[in-house]
């Protein structure tokens, strides 16, 4: 058991704490408890954030080498964009929902072996990190957009269907969700666009072609229209609320596919 | 000394003798006024006294000595000063005493005895009967001490729990729901169609919420004219109520149609031309004024009467799962007042005993030194020192122990079982019984 290890699994206890005290905050409408894992999330993040640190210094390479490791990058990624919109506006209610992926994400790296690894190849560490980095901070920002997206499906559906139970209470406002959706996959489909950018460049040193066609980059450009189109509905044909909200949800589905695709089908892009 | 609290509450008894037995402030002051002479010349129902009386109760809270003749007196005072003979209101009466006469006070300022769980009138209301009974002079130190503990309660009640937020009316009902659509109330336009109590009071709770831009619709424009001129709007004529939507954000509607007033079609032509930006309609009026079918327009959230009491009953269900938090706070401060006022008789009593103990030993000390004729100073001491320490060490334990007990539950049963036990309100029987 390596230190980062004891690292992740405290890490995946901090974050299974929190999800349960966002949960029954929400059943039983307590704001206190929100806060208390406000503080669990805080910390757990912390200690990830040292625990990705030992992993990258020690084992000389960026944390996404291994498709279980590469969960511990994208729910690192998660929680920080996560903690950092608590910090510009203290809206808690979505913990329940996205710190389970966090969770799941922490949980596979903690347990995955360690991968064994042909040594990297001079500058290829640079290029990778870059294009790594901004590839997980798009999935992060659109895993927060899809939670913001589905908050505001949420709210709509009961307001619509006049339910004004404890839910209506806690679930912010349609205005709320739909406004930080759209800033979201606003920065996502920037940090895809940078992602996609840094990976050609990549692409043409590793493999020789700037755009070697493979399911996940297929998958990848795909994402990347259903995004742009996102911006399309809302401006040009106003399809704002619900139906935007519905294309954040298929664009996050899209996204999955995309980050999962090396598994399922082999392709370069296999980890 | 006992804490009184008697009354009846809309709980209790129908509005037929809650009137008969509710005071008006002039009378108020009267009624508290002869209590506070009584106060003065220590006989009389009550040695402080205080009254709360409001639509939904008349409650007296006072201090007296004995609780059974209190309550008869008081009972009896009421009767007096309202007109009407007890056995008509004394089967509607509660009488609570000390610790749960602290409570009832307490749960009365924190809104939980009251009928909307949660209301901030009834606050106001325990203040202003506190400054009357304060200005007529019939509180003392007790009942000051209660009632601002209780004004206090009620004010940690509502910041500490949410016992009185969320709407329970229906106009703020709609401008809850408009926070759930639109956040910032501020960049909002209203509408208002037609007229009445409850619209203007939905417009007025809106306007106080930030909504800036108000148009005014009405068949009789002089109507129309008058709302606006109240709340600063402009006024547009009734054909054009197709147009007015596509810039109002939030519609009131109270008209007295019989047939609705907004249609589907108009409704989704304004959509389009408000580019299916969200559209909040409050529907007031019976017969309802908006055809039910804009309900399933996208992006337009149509909310009639009963929805809005639907609202409220959510709300007020809400309130009174906070009840429990704020018994909590109630026991809390319950406690602190208790462990104060059993501290007032305790320390009296225990000078009492020590005095009535003194007067004892001296005589006896001077009898027995008269019997023994001339001593030398040193057996003179040594007698005067043993008298001294056998009331001590007799007296150590039980004051001790009194100090303790009187902290506790029902710590004032034994500060009363002292006071009879050794008489000590009784002047001049010790004589009687030391003439041996």
């Amino acid at each position: 058991m390596t230190v980062e290890k004891a690292f992740l699994i405290i890490v995946c206890l901090a974050y299974a704490g929190a999800t349960l005290s966002y949960a029954l905050a929400l059943i039983y409408d307590r704001a206190r408890w929100e806060q208390w894992a406000l503080r669990v999330l805080a910390v757990g993040f912390g200690l990830h954030t040292i625990a990705l640190g030992i992993g990258a210094t020690t084992g000389g390479h960026p944390p996404f080498r291994s498709v279980l490791e590469s969960f511990g990058l994208y729910a690192w990624a998660v929680v920080a964009i996560y903690l950092i919109l608590q910090w510009r506006k203290r809206q808690q209610v979505w913990g329940v929902l996205l710190i389970p992926f966090a969770l799941a994400g922490v949980a596979a790296s903690a347990f995955a072996p360690a991968p064994s690894l042909p040594p990297m190849l001079e500058g290829e560490s640079l290029r990778l990190s870059t294009h790594g980095a901004t590839a997980f901070l798009a999935y992060g920002l659109f895993t927060l957009a899809f939670g913001s997206a589905v908050l505001h499906l949420a709210q709509q559906a009961l307001l619509k269907g006049k339910r004004f139970g404890t839910l209506y209470h806690r679930l912010p406002s349609l205005s709320a969700t739909d406004e930080l959706c759209r800033v979201l996959v606003g920065l996502g489909l920037l940090f895809l666009t940078a992602a996609l950018i840094t990976g050609s460049l990549w692409a043409e040193k590793a493999w020789g072609s700037p755009w070697p066609w493979d399911a996940k980059l297929a998958l990848a450009l795909l994402t990347w229209i259903i995004f742009v189109g996102y911006f399309f509905a809302r401006n040009v044909a106003h399809w704002r609320g619900r139906r935007s909200s519905w294309i954040v949800v298929t664009g996050f589905v899209f996204i999955l596919a995309t980050y999962l695709s090396g598994q399922v089908v082999g392709t370069i892009h296999s980890f | 000394m006992n804490i009184l609290a008697i009354g009846l509450n809309h709980k209790t008894a129908s509005v037929e003798v809650r009137e008969r037995l509710a005071f008006a402030d002039s009378r108020l002051r009267q009624a508290l006024s002869a209590l506070a002479e009584c106060r003065a010349g220590q006989d009389g129902p009550a040695l402080e006294a205080a009254i709360l009386s409001t639509c939904n109760r008349t409650e007296i809270y006072a201090l007296t000595k004995d609780v059974a003749k209190g309550h008869d007196s008081l009972v009896h005072f009421l009767s007096e000063r309202q007109g009407l003979p007890p056995a008509e209101f004394e089967s509607h009466l509660y009488t609570h005493v000390n610790e749960e006469a602290a409570c009832h006070l307490f749960g009365v300022a924190a809104g939980i005895d009251s009928m909307i769980v949660g209301e901030n009138e009834i606050l106001g209301q325990v203040r202003q009967a506190y400054a009357i009974a304060s200005a007529s002079k019939a509180v003392g130190p007790v009942l000051a001490r209660l009632f601002r503990k209780s004004i206090t309660v009620g004010k940690r009640a509502r910041t500490e729990t949410s016992i009185g937020r969320d709407a329970i009316s229906v106009s703020y009902a709609a401008v809850e729901l408009a926070k759930k659509i639109f956040e910032d109330l501020d960049c909002c336009r209203a509408l208002v169609v037609g007229a009445g109590e409850t619209s203007e009071l939905t417009l007025k709770n809106l306007i106080q919420s930030g909504v800036s831009e108000i148009s005014v619709i009405n068949r009789t424009r002089r109507k129309a004219e008058a709302i606006a001129q109240k709340c600063g709007g402009r006024v547009l004529d009734f054909e054009r109520i197709g147009q007015a939507l596509c810039s109002a954000d939030i519609v009131v509607t109270s008209t007295a149609a019989p047939h609705p007033v907004v249609c589907p079609e108009a409704v989704k032509k304004a959509m389009v031309s408000r580019q299916h930006r969200p559209l909040l309609l409050v529907d007031i009026a019976v017969p309802r004024d908006v055809d039910p079918e804009v309900s399933r327009i996208d992006n337009v959230y149509l909310y009639d009467i009963d929805d809005l009491e639907k609202v409220v009953e959510s709300n007020l269900e809400r309130r009174r799962r906070e009840i429990p938090k704020v018994r909590a706070i109630i026991q809390e401060e319950q406690a602190d007042f208790m462990a104060w006022f059993n501290a007032l008789d305790v320390l009296p009593t225990i000078a009492h005993l020590r005095g009535r103990a003194e007067e004892i030993r001296l005589a006896e000390l001077e009898k027995a030194l008269r019997t023994l004729g001339p001593l030398p100073e040193r057996q003179r001491s040594a007698i005067t020192a043993l008298s001294l320490r056998i009331v001590n060490k007799l007296l150590h334990l039980p004051t001790v122990n009194l100090k303790e007990r009187a902290n506790g539950h029902q710590g004032h049963l034994y500060t009363a079982a002292i006071r009879d036990l050794f008489a000590l309100d009784d002047e001049g029987s010790q004589d009687e019984e030391t003439s041996t």
